[in-house]
């Protein structure tokens, strides 16, 4: 008896609750990310790693 | 913190260069310890016969070097480079970047020591004991202020990708160490960790399953997201995918851990569930490996003659597999075949070094030239390196997978009576040891390739300038809100607070639905009437057995799988494990499980089996422990140790806890005559392998069988 109440024993409702969780975690993104931010939003954030670029023309300053 | 704001700012890269040097030096060192590992099974002896050099002391050497220390200090490197430029500021603080510095090295030091001389908590990749954890969460604070302190100061507003990806590890990392070290002490490098049995394998596995993915995977997945954009001087292909990579990966990865439990005495649910939600990580890991190659749109011919992109797209590559395998190895049927062989060697280090290692390495090709104002020595190596390591990682890979297939197939092979076909656990070991050697020199491949880099580097560093020129923080940066200073200020740090918190909360999610069931376990077992504790002596010779790490050869839970229980007997159970601190079902076979090995021999085959394995058993690749037989236990100590372990719950009455170590030497002292009798050397009573023995001879013998 306990045994088998170890092996099945189901907390479901905490399971569902998880579930419930990532979809609507994944539905709030989703619907920010095609819907509230703009392409204009979009393309100036993915340059950001490109404009602080300083291996074509190095801007340089000795270390204080 | 202290710059001054009226001289052109600068960026701190001298802490980057710090962290170039450390990973360079710690990369060489786990690289050798691993081949070391890797050549003992193929060929004992290459343990020279030393205790500290013995495989169960220098593979959490090798994993932990490769995890913390090379991985480690490359991430760092990575993250104090890109978040500097990404938010458009100086660290924090140039003290607490050193102090991070510092602090870890020395961490990685005494962590070296400490494993080779045997202190170890015997939970993988989270060995090191009491005082180091701590000093791993002080030194994670550290960092964590220095980080979110300079998010705070930052002049961009965005905050790019990859500095989720930074948050989202910085976060994790600390709930899963501090979660999963909760210990008590009994000596200055001895504790028990509160958690057991079943509790232990789930937080454990939580743990390391989420050290793969928040250490390994997330702040990885960050600096590619800034250095293939460099590289290729494009930007990522979608950053909306990135953003939903993001989300979706950090919600479902923390759910998976279980599917290292799969048919064991975990509950089923708890295995479905693991299992799901590995199934599901194949969309965002999939979604975030193409957003990585696609960025090379209409650059591919870049990568012909870049090794720096050639590195970085073999690396997204590997994590496309990697993150194939993974899921496909979660899925029971696959796991019943995997679980415990070599197959799950190779996943491993498909992601460590083609994902990890080969990202470092072009992060690095591309970042030393940069910090020391010069350019690399020789591409023309650089390449060498590229086609040398890779062939190593193919041959480790195939050998690995080829061997952990093999003896998948021996251990489950049954004829027409239903007998085992191969009994001999010895001859499923012997079968594979000529892939040993062929994954020994994969690994060897491996390190040839990194000591041409070693080379390169040191060659690069010769030429450059004495004097260094460091970059310009750039001034003109138009934040929206920068009329007001004060609401900008508390305007920035609210957006952070939020993104923490909602990381937080992914995180926590399937944290507490994992673990919060197996809290309530004790309710359903009737202690005493099931399990009856482990004896003073035994308690002192399992204490032997997590120091020597032989679980990282065997394991102790047969699975409810017929080959299982037809080669080591019935299905383990949650109750035979449950007083267990810390629990030590292990991860692989290179032994056979132990877990019911108790009675299956005489005390003396124990003794000359441990003194020399292959008396016994001639085509063994056990090491010796000669050591064992010198070695005194300390008696008196398991006083306290009875004491902590009765705090935790194990049921030890008053007068076990008092005389624990008088109780102990006359259990020694039957045992000790048992051997002197069958010719074994007298006066072993007060030795280490006499305490050994009686915990081998406890095992599967106190009951919680159904
Ligand atoms: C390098 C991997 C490795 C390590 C480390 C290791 N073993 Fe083993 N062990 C083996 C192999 C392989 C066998 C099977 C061959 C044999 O019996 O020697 C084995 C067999 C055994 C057996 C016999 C099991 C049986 O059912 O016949 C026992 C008991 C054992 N090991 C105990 C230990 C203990 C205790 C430690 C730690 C002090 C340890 N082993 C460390 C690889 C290892």
């Amino acid at each position: 008896m306990k045994q088998l109440g170890l092996s099945y024993f189901t907390d479901l409702h905490v399971t569902l609750i998880g579930l419930l969780l990532f979809i609507v975690v994944f539905a709030t993104i989703s619907f920010w990310v095609l819907k509230m931010i703009t392409t204009e939003q979009v393309d100036r954030w993915s340059r950001l790693p490109l404009d602080s670029d300083s291996s074509s023309e190095p801007k340089t300053g000795s270390h204080p | 913190m202290t710059q001054s704001h009226s001289l052109a700012e600068v960026y701190d890269d001298k802490i980057v260069r710090s962290f170039v040097l450390a990973t360079l030096f710690w990369g060489l060192i786990a690289f050798i310890v691993g081949l070391l590992a890797a050549l003992q099974l193929a060929y004992w002896p290459f343990n020279f016969n030393l205790e500290w050099l013995t495989y169960g002391r220098i593979r959490p050497l090798h994993t932990n070097a490769a995890i913390f220390a090379f991985a480690g200090n490359a991430i760092f490197a990575g993250i104090y480079y890109s978040t500097q430029r990404l938010l458009k500021t100086r660290m924090f603080s140039d003290l607490l970047s050193s102090l991070h510095f510092w602090g870890w090295q020395i961490l990685i030091v005494s962590a070296a020591v400490t494993l080779l001389l045997g202190f170890s908590m015997g939970k993988e990749y989270a060995e090191l004991e009491w005082p180091l954890d701590i000093f791993i969460t002080l030194i994670w604070v550290i960092f964590a202020v220095n980080f979110f302190g300079t998010l705070s100061r930052r002049k961009e507003k965005h905050m790019y990708v990859a500095i989720w990806f930074y948050i989202a590890t910085i976060i994790t990392v600390a709930v899963l160490h501090i979660v999963n070290s909760i210990e008590i002490p009994v000596s200055t490098f001895k504790s028990y960790p509160v958690w057991s049995g079943i509790q232990d394998a789930l937080v454990q596995w939580w743990y390391g399953h989420n050290a793969v993915a928040f250490f390994l995977t997330t702040p990885f997945l960050g600096l590619m997201y800034y250095f293939i954009p460099k590289a290729a001087d494009r930007p990522v292909y979608s950053y909306r995918l990135s953003i939903i990579h993001f989300w979706a990966l950090v919600f479902l990865y923390i759910w998976a851990g279980p599917h290292h439990l799969l048919y064991t005495a975990l509950p089923d649910w708890a295995q479905t569930l693991g299992m799901i939600f590995s199934l599901m990580l194949w969309a965002p890991s999939w979604g975030g490996m193409i957003n990585g190659l696609l960025t090379l749109r209409g650059a591919w011919h870049k990568v012909r003659t870049e090794p720096i992109l050639k590195f970085l797209v073999t690396a997204v590559t590997f994590y496309g597999m990697s993150t194939f395998e993974g899921p496909l190895l979660s899925i029971k049927s696959v796991s019943a075949l995997a679980h415990y062989t070599d197959w799950i060697i190779a996943h491993v280090h498909g992601g460590t070094l083609g994902w990890n290692g080969f990202l470092t390495f072009g992060m690095i090709y591309y970042l030393v030239p940069r910090l020391w104002n010069t350019q690399l020595h020789s591409k023309k190596l650089a390449e060498w390196h590229f086609w040398i390591g890779l062939l190593g990682i193919i041959i480790y890979y195939i050998s690995m997978w080829a061997a952990g297939i093999t003896q998948g197939l021996m251990w489950r092979a049954v004829d027409d009576k239903g007998k085992l076909v191969y009994p001999d656990f010895i001859e499923t070991v012997t079968r594979i040891v000529p892939l040993y050697w062929v994954r020994a020199l994969g690994g060897a491949l491996f390190i040839a390739g990194f000591l041409l880099m070693i080379y390169n580097i040191w060659k690069t560093l010769r030429k450059a300038p004495q004097t260094r020129k460091e970059e310009i923080v750039p001034q003109q940066v138009p934040l929206k809100t920068q009329t007001h200073p004060e609401t900008s200020h508390r305007k920035l740090e609210g957006l952070v607070t939020v993104f923490t918190v909602l990381v937080v909360l992914a995180v926590l999610a399937g944290s507490i639905i994992e673990i919060y069931p197996t809290l309530s376990l004790h309710n359903y077992i009737d202690p005493l009437k099931r399990t009856q504790p482990y004896s003073p002596l035994e308690i002192a010779g399992r204490d032997v057995y997590i120091s020597e790490g032989c679980y990282v050869c065997h394991s102790q839970m047969i699975r409810k799988l017929p080959e299982d229980v037809l080669r080591f007997g019935p299905a383990s159970t949650i109750e035979e494990s449950f007083y267990d601190h810390p629990f030590q079902w292990g991860s692989k076979r290179t032994g056979p499980d132990l877990a019911r090995v108790g009675g299956k021999y005489p005390a003396l085959w124990h003794y000359r089996h441990m003194m020399n394995p292959r008396d016994l058993i001639p085509q063994s690749i056990m090491p010796n422990y000669p050591w064992l037989e010198q070695k005194k236990v300390d008696f008196y100590v398991l006083r306290k140790k009875f004491s902590v372990l009765k705090r935790l719950g194990v049921p030890y009455d008053e007068n076990t806890v008092a005389n624990a170590d008088k109780i102990a030497e006359e259990q020694a002292k039957t045992i000790a005559a048992e051997l002197k009798n069958g010719g074994a050397p007298a006066g072993l009573e007060d030795k280490e392998i006499v305490a050994l023995i009686a915990y081998l001879q406890a095992l599967g013998k106190k009951g919680g069988t159904p």
